[in-house]
Order: structure tokens, then sequence, then C-alpha cells
């Protein structure tokens, strides 16, 4: 479903992605993790087509995200680290512009959006402007932002920040049974007993440079360390 | 579907601020209309005034009002191009809704076309409210036909469509041709090149060799006579002519110059669409990727150099200064604009001797010289609007760790208009002495004209930082929308108002002494430090009450 083939993106002389080869498959829930200016960010805007490669290749669904990136984009959802949203909308009215982005039928839009905004616990927020909104309640409207169109693949950058125990759990839910469907979740993150609660696979990169891939076993196996993630990755970055 | 999903999203947006509006004091809405209103009536009865004048000149009358026309809308179409080029690059490439947008499944083309309409609309708006006014009272002095009004109604959306293609136009091309590290040295060269056609195009031609009757040459001596603004490839010189049919009621010729203006609209907005299809999306791209480049490429700059100079300041404001001093100076879109404004109003100053005005008689050379010290103070109030008002609202969320500090806000306010007020009192007086040299002005009026450019730079200064402090914006990046709220249009307004006011206060003195009111070169000394007198009181007024008001505010805002 993601393929990155000697992915590699420089700006000037700094080497942020260097040769990055990676293929996830369909129904995965990957996390990607790494430092702090490891990478990471820079990855996941080229994976979803908003940088440009230096070097190589990004094929999503077997299409380059460069060329086709309508027929790519209709398919994929993206929740950035630090999301924009229209602070003058509402919540049902920024969800209703992004429904008729994807252009979702009318009739099923509303049901959907009051579906949703019930399920984050919304509902009583959900005509008051964004600009009053806290920084757990924008998370929220972006992560339903990203689930409206049933997406195949959802790439989030830091899912959990802000969020409280409650929705914490129902986002680890939604990408648990996501994957369970066939859905692929491309997830970076810091929060490391999170990638290793729900991640099937890990990969590790560190100054552009992939250092460890696969299932926690198999990190275990590759750093010699039988013990939790955390450990892992501290050995191996 | 997606174009109505935009058009319902800016609908939305309009709709909620109109709302959010409602919410705030009655007072301060009807104060804003009532300012707003002012204005326009005043700026109505002024060119009503000249232009009716201008018309009752015998022999060069109409063509006065002619040339005046096609250099207003040559000036006016430049300024156009240049204000959108600005905001074309804040809107269509740094604004932090065009992430989520490249996100979804939209053609870049599709994105380009909505960032467009908004990017020339911010452009566009304050020009719009100027030339109302201005188009209006020339109808009203020239007795024209209500038709007239159409066209120039008709006349204006293309013209400021074709104004927008081209400024947007060039900062695609610019953005995706040049590396973002050569761009200030790109701009500054460009701007010289334009300011050199400018100036190449202004013809000096003998008497003799002119063929021209003695009043036509000597009113191509006296007005700059700036051959480009006569182009027939101009859009400004339709928009001129075709508003000068109309106002001849040559309605037929009129409507030629419509459907001239419309077509080239359609037409570049097509060829722009187009470039944006193929270009936008990879442009917006670099432009992401070279700002992460810049960070890795800092070195040690001039900046850092004069560090120790400010070090008597105090360690915390020295911080402050050479921090906002390298945050202006890292946004070359901004600080180009007040390179080409003052640079403009340079170049026309340096060759004041080159029109000949400092052979005119004394009454036209101080009618001169008024209008140089209106140009520059005009400049000022919007650029100190533009610029000074947003400098609080721009610290928005970075207010944690200057808010937080020991410094506090109000010294943060201070520090500000300091360093403000510095810098554009250095340009507008350096500016002010070239002119005055230039004209051969000297002595009681050289000494009030450098007291008012004082005066008038702590009121200008003071009263669009002390605003800017009152109603800020710290939710907008953008400098331009944060002006385009209430506070900027407040301080817009008063800027304008009160520089009218100013002048006049000046010039009452020396108009009285030139027309045998004031006899004796004593009693006009007398009344021009009164005249001074009251500059001094009102811009101090004016600097003062809106600092400590914008103070007071900020000390009690929430973040």
């Amino acid at each position: 479903m993601i393929e990155t083939l000697n992915l590699t993106k420089k700006f000037g002389t700094k080497i942020a992605v260097n040769k990055l080869n990676l293929d996830v498959g369909k129904g995965e829930l990957f996390g990607f993790l790494g430092p702090n200016a490891a990478g990471k960010t820079t990855t996941i805007k080229l994976l979803t087509g908003l940088l440009k490669p230096t070097e190589g290749l990004v094929k999503i669904f077997g299409y380059d995200i460069q060329k086709d990136y309508i027929k790519v984009k209709s398919r994929l959802s993206y929740i950035p680290d630090v999301p924009y949203l229209y602070e003058k909308l509402t919540a049902r009215e920024f969800l209703r512009f992004v429904s008729e982005i994807y252009l979702i039928d009318g009739k099923d839009t509303e049901k959907k959006i009051e579906g949703f905004l019930e399920f984050f616990s919304l509902r009583e927020y959900e005509n008051i402007l964004i600009e009053e909104y806290s920084h757990g309640m924008h998370q929220k409207v972006v992560i339903i932002a990203a689930l409206i169109h049933n997406p195949d693949i959802i790439i989030v950058d830091e899912p959990m920040v802000g969020l409280d125990p409650k929705t914490t759990k129902l986002v680890k839910d939604i990408f648990k049974n996501s994957s369970k469907n066939g859905k692929t979740i491309f997830m970076s993150t810091h929060t490391l007993s999170l990638a290793e609660e729900i991640c099937g696979r890990i990969c590790i990169i560190d100054n552009g440079n992939l250092i460890a891939i696969g299932t926690l076993e198999e990190l275990r196996k590759k750093s010699g360390i039988d013990g939790r993630l955390e450990e892992i990755f501290l050995k191996l970055t | 579907m997606k174009i109505n999903a935009f058009l319902k999203l800016w609908l939305n947006v309009v709709r909620n601020s109109i709302a959010m509006l409602k919410k705030q004091s009655l007072l301060k809405m009807y104060f804003i209309l009532l300012c707003s209103l002012l204005f326009l009536v005043v700026e109505f009865l002024i060119c009503y005034v000249a232009f009716s004048f201008m018309r009752g000149i015998p022999e060069v009358g109409s063509i006065i009002v002619e040339r005046l026309m096609y250099l207003f809308y040559f000036a006016l179409f430049l300024m156009l191009i240049f204000s959108n080029a600005i905001i074309t690059y804040s809107t269509v490439y740094i604004s932090k809704d065009t992430e989520l947008l490249f996100s979804y499944p939209l053609k870049s083309g599709t994105i380009f076309r909505y960032k467009f309409i908004e990017s020339n609309m911010l452009s566009s708006w304050a020009f719009m409210a100027i030339l109302v006014p201005f188009m209006v009272s020339f109808g009203m002095a020239n007795h024209a036909d209500s038709a007239l009004y159409i066209f120039m109604f008709l006349y204006f959306i293309p013209f400021l469509i074709i104004a927008g293609t081209i400024g947007s136009g060039l900062t695609m091309l610019l953005v995706k041709l040049l590396p973002q590290k050569k761009l200030r040295a790109v701009i500054f060269l460009i701007s010289l090149f334009v300011a050199l056609v400018i100036y190449k195009s202004i013809r000096r031609v003998r008497f003799e060799e002119s063929g021209q009757t003695i009043e036509i040459f000597m009113l191509n001596q006296m007005l700059p006579n700036i051959h480009m603004s006569y182009s027939l490839f101009l859009p400004s010189y339709w928009m001129a002519e075709g508003i000068l049919k109309a106002s001849l009621k040559e309605f037929k010729d009129a409507f030629y110059y419509f459907l001239l203006l419309l077509s080239t609209a359609l037409f570049f907005t097509e060829v722009l669409i187009n470039l944006a299809e193929k270009f936008y999306l990879i442009s917006w791209q670099d432009v992401h990727s070279q700002a992460r480049e810049k960070i890795f490429c800092l070195s040690r700059g001039i900046i850092e150099r004069i560090r120790p100079l400010f070090k008597i300041f105090g360690m915390d404001s020295c911080g402050l200064i050479i921090k906002d001093m390298k945050l202006f100076w890292r946004e070359p879109m901004q600080w180009t604009q007040f390179v080409i404004f003052f640079g403009i109003l340079g170049v026309y100053f340096v060759n004041i001797r080159h029109f000949s005005y400092n052979m005119l008689q004394p009454f036209w050379k101080h009618i001169c010289a008024f209008l140089n010290l209106s140009a520059i103070l005009l400049t000022l109030g919007s650029l100190s609007t533009r610029f000074i008002f947003p400098q609080i609202s721009l610290e928005g969320n970075k207010f944690w760790i200057i808010g937080l500090s020991p410094l506090g806000l109000k010294k943060v306010l201070y520090e500000k208009f300091l360093v403000s007020f510095t810098v554009s009192f250095f340009i507008t007086e350096s500016l002010l002495m070239i002119s005055n040299k230039m004209l051969g002005i000297s002595g009681l009026l050289e000494a009030c004209f450098i007291w008012v450019i004082l005066m008038m730079n702590l009121a200008l200064i003071g009263l669009s930082m002390g605003l800017g402090a009152a109603f800020p914006d710290f939710k907008s990046e953008n400098p331009a929308k944060i002006v385009s709220g209430f506070g900027g249009t407040l301080a817009l307004i008063a800027n304008i108002g009160f520089i009218l006011i100013a002048v006049a206060v000046t010039i009452f003195p020396f108009q009285l002494f030139l027309k045998g009111y004031i006899s004796t070169y004593m009693d006009l000394k007398k009344a021009a430090m009164i005249s001074m007198g009251i500059v001094s009181l009102m811009s101090l007024g004016l600097c003062i009450f809106p600092l400590l008001y914008g103070e007071k505010k900020l000390a009690a805002m929430e973040f």
C-alpha cells in the first residue's frame, strides 16, 4: 500500500531523509519512531505529497504520489502534528467542507458528521467557532475530518498529543479496528508505549537513516535487549 | 462541487466573522462606521474641490485633469501589481491553510483559484476604498452622466483582476525560478530596474523642439511627464481613457475600453490558472523546502555585529531590538515595500530640479513643497498602518516567552515604538531634507517642516502601535489580514485623517502670508509658531493616549 524507493530529501546540504526504503502492507498498523529531527515529519510530508523528494519515489496504491496525487489523496488521510483548522468555522461547518472536498453524498454527510461528533463528545460544541476550542478538541475535529471519507490509508503524525485519556482510548480502538478491517495506519509517535501496544511493525530512523525495522520481537533480536521498546529505542538511537 | 465547497467556506467565514462583530460593542461599530464615512466624505470633498479648481483653469484645465488621470491610474496599476505580488506570497505560499488544502484530493489549480481570489481581495480593498470617492468627485466635478458611474464600476473589476493576475504571476515565477536565498537581492534589483525605467521614461524636451503651445509646454514642465503612462498597451491607459470617454458621453468608445479590459482580464486569468496548474504545487513545495534550508545556512550577519550599540538600553531591551530587527530583515517581502515606496519618493525628490520645480514662483513652490510633505506623510501613514500596527499581534503565540519574562509587556510595547520611530524618523527626515534642498526652500518653512516630520512620526507611529496593542489579532500570522480588521482600519483612517489636518494647519499661515493677509515676516513667524504649537499638541496627544490605551489593554489582556 505504501512503498518508498530510495526516498531522499535534502534541504540544501542537510540530508533530512536518506535513501529510505519502506514497504507497508494492507491492514498494517505501522509505527514510525525516531528522536527529534530524525526526519519523521519530513518523511510523512513526502508520503503525503506535501514535499517533493530530492531523489527516489513514493508509491501509494501503486501510484506515484507526485504524479497521481488526486487518485492517491482521495483514498488517504493525513493527521498532522500541528493541524490547521479554519478558526472562523464551527466544527460542523468544517466537517461539511471536508465532506464536499471528498465528494461525499449530501444525504449521508449530515448523518456521518453527527455520528462522529457524538462519538467524540463534541455534539454540544458543534455550533461554536473552532477558535474557541481547546487543543484536544482541535485534535478531535482533525481526527474526524480524517475519518469522514473512510480512507484506506491514514498517515498520522503524533496522534495523541493533547487528547484526554478517554479520547486516547477511543483513537487507539479506532486505529486497531481500522487495521483489522484492512486499513493501513502509518503512525509517527514519540509515545513508545503506544507504539509498543498497538503497532504490528515498527521502524526507527535517526538522522534520516533507517536504523531498524520489524516486529517488536525482531527489534529485540537486533538490539540484543529483551526488554521494553523504550530500552530498545534508546540503545539503537 | 469543489468550487461550491470553497464558496460555502468563504460565506461561512464571512457570516461567522460578522456574527462575532455583532457581539462586540455597538458603540465601537458605529464609531468605526462613522469614521470611515467621514474619511470618505473628506476625501470626496478634497478631490471635488481639486477637480473643480483644475477644470476652471483656462486653456490647460482639461489637459491637466486628463494628464492626472493617466498618471493616477498608472501609479495605481503599479501599486496594485506590487501589493498583489507581496500578498500572494503570504496568502498563496506561506499561509497555513495551504498545507491542509494540499493534503486533500484537490487540483493545484483549484486551490490556487480560491487563494488567488482571497489574495486579490486582500490586496485591493484599501485601494478601492480610496478610488470610489476619487472617481465620484471626478464625475460630479465634470457634471457627468450617471452612466459614467456604471462604467467606472464595470472597469474596476477587470482592472483589479488584471493587476492581480500580473502580481500573482510574477510572484509565482519568482518563487519557481529563484532560490529563496537570492530572493532579497533579486527583489532589490527588480525595484531598482522599475525605478530606472520610470526615470528614463520621464522626458525633458526643449520648447523649440517640442512643437507645442507655450501652455502645454509649461504644463509638461510642471507635471511629471511619464511617457509610459500613455502606452496604448497598458490597462491603466484603457481605464483612464474609458473613463474620460464616458465623462464626454462617448459611450461607444467607453464600452470598447471596457471590452478591452474584460477580455484581457479573462485571458490573463486563464493564463495564470494554467501556469498554476503546472507550477503552483512545485513552487509551493520549493518554498516549504527552502524555508528549512535557510535555517541550516544562518551565519553571523550585520545585525549581530551592531548588537553592542544597543547594549546601552540594557541587556533585555537589546535582545528584543535585535530579535525584531532580525525578524524584519528575514522577511524580504515585507521590507521591500519600505524600499520601493520611499525609494520612488527619493527618486522623485532627487529629480525635482530636472522638472524645474525650483524655478517656480514662490506660491507654486510652496504648493509643491507642501505636496511633497504630504506625500512623505501619506506614505509614512499607510506604511505605519501596514507594518507598525501588526507588530504586537505578530508576537501572537510567542507571548509566552516575553509575557512571562521579567521584561514586562509595557517595555515590549515601548521598545517597539522607539525602534520604529527611530527608523521612520531617519528615513522621512532624510527625504524631506532632499526635497527642501532641491526646491531651494530654507529658513522658516524648512524649520517648520523638520518639526512637523518629527511630530508626525511620533503621532503616526504612536497611534499605530497603541491601536495595534489595543486591538491585537493573535490568531493571524498574516500582517495583511491583521491590518484588515477593526483596529487596522481605525488606525488607517485616523492616520490619514490626522495627516490631512496637520498639513492644513501647517500650510495655513504660509498661505495667509502669500495671499497678503499676513504682511510682515515677524507676524508670519508668530503665526507659524502657533500652528506648530497646535500640530505638536495634537501629535503628542495622538502619540501618548493611544500608547497608554494600548498599554492598559495589553496589561488587562488574558492570553
